[in-house]
């Protein structure tokens, strides 16, 4: 159950990220594994500057820390400030992004 | 650069050592503070006073405020400060955990809280508790290790069941230490939950935590008629001794942070730019040398302002030192602890205390929990917040009854729950009125 939760934190966090960067609509997909998780979130945003997004991203490429996850993974999704993405990166194994056609695509995942 | 390996030491083409910041070399360098600590124990006392004074601070009740200085003697403290931190780091390392800002954070805070209420007497048990609940959970203790070791936070329950209750010795030490296996125990499932309470703006969550669990043991105990005594030990009279022994800690965080940064201070500006609102690792967002000459700034910062407000050195006010520095790897930094410093004061100088008595001086440095509020709301609400925490904090002991270590981390946790909301509210109304 614990894990499902997990997986809703970070779906927030990651809503919360494309609605700031101006989402106004947006398409989930969660996908469960026997081993892993994956999540993709995709959203149209016009004109987003590409160095400010790989810097906001910069955080989903943080090693997992399975240590801080424990204590701290409430705090996913719990507001609006950049260091969430970081603790998403602690929670997660792998993540990709992309900006085509002014199309943003992040998929997160996360071994169980 | 080309980079020549011999003998585990890493030289560049000009012969020059590489200073790298692998996990090896994180831990060689935590490690060897710790060494450094016990050795300058031997420095204040002779190792017959050291083991004497063990003895004195292992039966000790510890309850806040018990400055093992005044237990036992400076070096005996000292000695056990640099003792925990050893084993904090061992602990660490058999966890196979990375030395990142969480667990710089969490073995400093030992070594800090260790010259004050923590021994390895009354932190075993609650360590163990943590173990026995990660093997409940068949998960690996290692997801569990911050919350151990910042847990022990309740050692002074232990101790004080085990000497301070009229039991049968052997049946107080035995009852001691089950209150501390079942603190252990239950404290996993409330550390994760408690951080939604404050948002992440109370940076020592597990104070809040432990407060809240210290308060339901210490109710239970005056439930029976058990009652913890007022204690307020503290050492006095060794102010250059311990002046020159900071100091000497710190500067040599700056020199090997520089080392560490390529010979650099660079990068320290952005490191002030974060907020500290948890989780704000700086060793693995900006590197682990701008995070040690962050770590000795605020040594040196807390230290001078001992200094100048004439503040006695005892084993708390050097174990909030410690703290402030302990967290300067994980959400803390000259430009958001300064405002709640001058809140703080501002409260003490205007509510009933004195600038430097230890009540004060403790919610100065140990206040700083509230860093993040200053670094995301602006220095403003930093200081609104050091000045309710300064009232706040002087309430609370009695809920635990000194038995929580991070009596700060609990008040901190209530005007962060109290203050961000509000703070919250008016910054959204605020941005809403501009065109």
């Amino acid at each position: 159950m614990q894990n499902a939760l997990k997986s809703l934190k970070l779906i927030t966090e990651l809503a919360t990220f494309v609605f700031k960067a101006g989402g106004s609509e947006f398409d989930v997909h969660f996908k469960e594994k026997d081993q892993e998780i994956k999540i993709s979130i995709e959203s149209r945003i016009e004109n987003l500057n590409l160095s400010n997004l790989r810097e906001s991203l910069k955080g989903l490429n943080t090693e997992r820390q399975s240590e801080v996850e424990e204590y701290y993974w409430e705090l996913a999704g719990e507001s609006n400030t950049s260091e969430e993405l970081t603790l998403v990166g602690m929670m997660i194994d792998n993540a990709e992004y992309s900006y085509d056609d002014d199309i943003l695509k992040i998929t997160v995942y996360r071994h169980k | 650069m080309n980079k020549i390996q011999i003998n585990g030491l890493n030289f560049n083409k000009k012969n020059e050592i590489v200073f790298e910041a692998t996990e090896k070399n994180k831990y060689l360098i935590i490690t060897a503070y710790s060494v450094v600590i016990m050795i300058a124990s031997f420095l204040f006392n002779s190792p017959t006073e050291i083991f004497i004074g063990m003895r004195k601070i292992l039966i000790s009740q510890s309850l806040l405020v018990s400055d093992y200085m005044a237990v036992a003697n400076p070096g005996a403290a000292i000695f056990n400060s640099g003792f925990l931190m050893l084993l904090a780091i061992i602990i660490s390392k058999k966890s196979e955990v990375n030395m990142n800002g969480t667990v710089v954070a969490v073995i400093f805070t030992v070594a800090g809280f260790a010259l004050f209420g923590k021994n390895l007497y009354n932190s075993w048990s609650i360590v163990f508790g943590v173990y026995l609940y990660s093997k409940f959970q068949e998960e690996l203790f290692r997801k569990f290790l911050l919350i151990a070791l910042f847990g022990t936070a309740l050692g002074p329950m232990v101790s004080f069941i085990s000497f301070g209750v009229n039991l049968e010795p052997v049946q107080a030490v035995v009852l001691g230490n089950i209150f501390g296996v079942a603190a252990g125990l239950i404290l996993p499932s409330l550390a994760h939950h408690f951080t939604v309470f404050h948002e992440g703006f109370n940076i020592y969550n597990i104070g809040f935590t432990a407060g809240m669990v210290g308060t339901l043991f210490m109710s239970l105990f005056r439930a029976f008629g058990i009652e913890t005594p007022s204690i307020s030990m503290l050492a006095k009279g060794y102010n250059t001794e311990l002046n020159i022994y900071l100091v000497f800690l710190f500067s040599t965080m700056i020199l090997i942070g520089y080392l560490f940064n390529n010979k650099s201070f660079s990068g320290y500006s952005k490191l002030l730019k974060h907020s500290g609102r948890l989780v704000d690792d700086f060793i693995v967002t900006e590197g682990f040398g701008v995070s040690f000459i962050n770590m000795g700034l605020l040594g040196l910062f807390s230290t001078l302002y001992i200094y100048i407000i004439h503040g006695n050195l005892d084993g708390p006010v050097i174990g909030g030192i410690f703290t402030v520095v302990a967290f300067g790897a994980f959400g803390k930094h000259l430009k958001n602890v300064a405002p709640i410093f001058v809140g703080v004061v501002l409260g003490a100088f205007l509510q009933i205390w004195e600038i430097n008595s230890i009540g004060a001086i403790l919610a100065v440095l140990f206040g700083t929990t509230l860093a993040p509020i200053a670094g995301v709301y602006g220095w403003k609400s930093g200081v609104t917040a050091g000045f309710l925490h300064m009232a706040l904090v002087m309430n609370v002991g009695h809920l635990h009854g000194g038995m929580n270590l991070y009596n700060n981390g609990f008040a901190g946790g209530m005007v962060a729950a109290i203050l961000v909301p509000i703070i919250s509210n008016f910054e959204e109304v605020k941005n809403a009125k501009r065109p």
